[in-house]
């Protein structure tokens, strides 16, 4: 798999996002809410349900994974996808909001293998993010349509330590003798 | 965070200062002025090419990056989108690479999520550039390919008759 290339193409179709002008002016609260329920869904291990946060017609581009231009296509990509790794967390650091946009800079976590540092599936938990040694910053930068829909995502992360944390990850799960889903 | 915040015309003033310092910096070779922006003990975080701690060796890593082989051959690095987010005092931007003409004149560029904190005083005391590292050693080397093609094309083609 040349993950370049699929990089390059990703950023094709992103471009094509970024030149979109916005659908409307919406009151900030309104964008914060959608994003918090956003996050909300996408830790709850239902991604029907968080793929429905997208207009039925949009852009989502994944430099891993691919481009995606219906929700639909979205929810048969992530659906399953998540399905063989549910221990996954997302878990926001910071975001910003202008206008439509909501920049998320945001940890995809694994539990540590130790059981330390938990739960670690909340991001309000007071405890520093640091602690968690299987991990890696992704930034989501979602689109807002009216309606508590996004219409556009893009993920920044690097597709190999995202690669490598996960398989790091199980054969650590693997030393302390922990089940975890294949 | 320090809470401390700072008016947003002064972060947007910065931020274009910094951005003509970099295109100046980019020209002439030298980046002790660009280095000037971030504070004596600022940390810069390179998703692909690590940490840099201070003013001094984030210089030095700049210097020795944009005198490697392909990344020497970038052009410039506009910006598309950027966010100023006055509460944290922070610039989130959509930064390109953008290389130059390679000869065929296709254009060649990727981008990346640059994080800014601004410190006061016109400098900042922290970035971080978040990106697909892979995307962009792809692109530096369809850049490569395509220059290699235009010379290759350029070359005096030689014949059997010669040897």
């Amino acid at each position: 798999m040349d993950l370049g290339k699929i990089g390059f193409a990703g950023a094709l179709s992103a471009a094509k996002g970024w030149a979109m002008p916005a659908r409307g002016k919406f009151p900030r609260e309104e964008v914060e809410a959608a994003f918090r329920e956003y996050v909300r869904r996408a830790n709850i291990n239902d991604w029907d349900l968080w793929a429905a946060m997208f207009t039925d017609e949009c852009l989502y581009v994944d430099h891993h994974f691919g481009t995606f231009t219906r929700r639909i296509d979205i929810r048969d990509w992530m659906t399953p996808l998540m399905a063989t790794q549910p221990e996954m967390r997302f878990i926001p650091e910071w975001h910003a909001i202008e206008g439509d946009l909501v920049v998320n800079y945001n940890w995809n976590r694994w539990p540590n293998p130790d059981g330390s540092f938990e739960p670690y599936d909340q991001p309000d938990n007071g405890i520093p993010n640091t602690r968690y040694r299987y991990q890696f910053p992704c930034v989501t930068l979602n689109r807002y349509a009216g309606d508590g829909l996004f219409w556009f995502e893009e993920d920044l992360y690097s597709p190999s330590a995202y690669v490598e944390i996960l398989t790091q990850w199980k054969a650590d799960m693997d030393a302390h003798g922990r089940r975890y889903s294949k | 965070m320090s809470g401390v915040a700072y008016a947003r015309a002064e972060i947007e003033q910065t931020f274009i200062a910094f951005r003509a310092a970099l295109e100046r910096a980019m020209h002439s070779g030298d980046w002790s002025q660009w280095a000037r922006f971030y504070t004596e003990d600022a940390v810069y975080v390179e998703h692909a090419m690590g940490t840099f701690r201070g003013r001094r060796a984030i210089h030095d890593w700049i210097l020795a990056t944009m005198a490697l082989p392909l990344v020497r051959d970038i052009e410039s690095f506009p910006i598309g989108w950027h966010v100023i987010c006055e509460q944290r005092g922070w610039v989130i931007a959509q930064f390109f690479s953008r290389m130059r003409d390679p000869g065929d004149g296709s254009r060649h560029e990727t981008y990346n999520l640059t994080v800014l904190h601004y410190a006061g005083n016109g400098q900042w005391s922290y970035e971080e550039d978040v990106y697909n590292p892979a995307h962009m050693q792809s692109m530096l080397q369809n850049w490569a390919a395509a220059r290699d093609a235009v010379a290759t094309a350029a070359a005096p083609q030689r014949t059997e008759d010669n040897t």
